[in-house]
């Protein structure tokens, strides 16, 4: 961290090469995390398929896991990797159609969950109702172009009221984590677990 | 409440309030499916901040790149596509050559699929690969791998997202590091993603950024709207329809758009509903 911040503060020299290398070695880690990942539920359930006297829900869904990942490492090696052709079209006629349907499911409960959310219960409820109801309506195009002070009034809520939280929540954030991190590097975090 | 069928409470109002989310979802599939069927032309309007991007992606330095930095996948086509689609047509329109990668695992697939449609489209005709526009595929480490792509883009990446080496293609002659950017554009979701780019991308370097992204990641650029590093916001499916219209380049936001008024329409007639039934049967609940 502390290289991180004079690196910052200097201006461009040694330190430079060093953090740019140390930056580099953050994305070599961070892809080799994806490695791990794969690795690791792999091996999971494996051994719990190997394992097992007797088939439960849980071991269907390693057996779905297990089809699923070795079929796409299976057609990435046999059809010229992720950006093959074959490769590209079971991924986006397959993945990209389930994890959308998974977002469609949501359309029903979200519209619901405004149903009951926006109901005036308190003073509280009423500010959630009149910022979101103006911003549901500004946020659909014909509405703001019928009604243009719609648009005016859910641009004084983005650029006044929202503004101020969202700066307040970052200076806020930026200041717990350099806290944290402070507590970390002088041992005085013991974290969740502890 | 698992049956749709039953229907709970005595009075109407009662009945209203413990409406089943399965009908409120059907009355949402109805109002977008009749625009997806058949659009209805409904006017639109346009934002500053769709304007001033739009402007900003217009008057990038011919000289220099633009990257492209892009979070969004497949599960978010529905949202993406008729932004990402309009982005890139208006790149191709007015002659700007643009460097795309991604943050997220899925995003090249993404980027495929929007760039076979747009390859169809009267922009891209005579545009090359290699040229125009280069495709790198997935990079990890968040913040981290702007930095490296910021630093020296050829660290970050050795062959594009085809395993071409990058020094084989031609416009990678053009672009070293940040030195060669004329403008970035990032893509996210809802999240606060932006600040990311602002840091690394306008604090340290002072470069323009063009934040696309969702509503919640719109009211987080908002921040560093218009002179603190993001010079245009493209809120998502809204956001397109606006560059299709301010570009001249339609394509499927208009319908889009209709189906997002009409649904939108929709909800907020659900909460007035729910309102009418929560203040109704208050008074009642008060005095029972």
């Amino acid at each position: 961290m502390l290289l991180v911040l004079l690196e910052y503060i200097l201006p461009p020299g040694p330190l430079t090469t060093v953090k740019t290398e140390l930056t580099l070695w953050l994305t070599l880690i961070g892809s080799f995390t994806f490695f791990i990942a794969g690795t690791t539920l792999v091996l999971k359930y494996s051994r719990d398929l190997i394992r097992t006297k007797k088939l439960s829900s849980v071991h269907f869904y390693a057996i779905e896991f297990l089809i699923v990942f070795f079929s796409y490492v299976g057609v990435s090696f046999l059809t010229g990797g992720p950006s093959g052709k074959t490769y590209t079209s079971l991924y986006t006629n397959l993945q990209g159609q389930l994890t959308q349907a998974g977002w469609v499911i949501m359309a029903f409960l979200e519209p619901w969950a405004a149903y009951k959310a926006f109901q005036l219960r308190s003073v509280e409820a009423l500010i959630l109702a009149i910022t979101g109801f103006t911003y549901l309506l500004f946020s659909a195009p014909s509405i703001s172009a019928a009604f243009p002070i719609i648009g005016t009034f859910a641009n004084w809520i983005i650029n006044v009221p929202s503004l101020a939280g969202t700066r307040g929540a970052t200076i806020a954030l930026a200041v717990g984590t350099i806290l944290l991190a402070l507590r970390m590097l002088t041992a005085r975090e013991r974290g969740l677990t502890d | 409440m698992l049956n749709p069928w039953e229907v709970k409470g005595k009075t109407f109002l009662e009945k209203l309030g413990g409406l089943h989310w399965f009908w409120i979802g059907i009355i949402l599939c109805v109002m977008v499916l009749i625009p997806t069927l058949r659009p209805l032309g409904l006017p639109i309007s346009t934002t500053q901040w769709t304007v001033d991007a739009y402007n900003a992606i217009k008057n990038a330095p011919n000289d220099k790149v633009i990257i492209w930095e892009d979070q969004w996948n497949l599960g978010a086509t529905a949202a993406a596509e008729a932004a990402h689609t309009a982005v890139m047509r208006i790149l191709f329109a007015n002659n700007k050559p643009f460097i795309m990668y991604g943050e997220a695992l899925d995003t090249p697939q993404l980027q495929q699929y929007i760039t076979a449609k747009v390859l169809k489209t009267a922009e891209a005709q005579g545009k090359v690969y290699g040229v125009d526009w280069i495709q790198l595929g997935f990079i990890a480490g968040g913040e981290a791998a702007i930095v490296s792509v910021a630093e020296d883009i050829r660290d970050a990446f050795k062959t594009d997202y085809f395993g071409t080496p990058l020094d084989q293609l031609p416009l990678m002659a053009k672009i070293k590091n940040y030195k060669d950017v004329g403008l970035v554009i990032t893509s996210f979701g809802s999240t606060t993603w932006i600040e990311s780019s602002v840091r690394q991308w306008y604090i340290k370097y002072n470069l323009p950024i063009v934040s696309y992204t969702m509503t919640g990641g719109a009211t987080v650029s908002v921040a560093y709207y218009p002179n603190k590093g993001v010079v245009g916001i493209i809120e998502g499916g809204r956001g397109g329809a606006e560059l299709e219209f301010l570009g001249k380049v339609f394509g499927i936001a208009q319908s889009q758009t209709d189906a997002k008024t009409l649904s939108f329409i929709a909800v907020a007639v659900m909460i007035i509903v729910g309102n009418i039934s929560y203040f109704g049967t208050r008074g009642k609940k008060n005095n029972g």
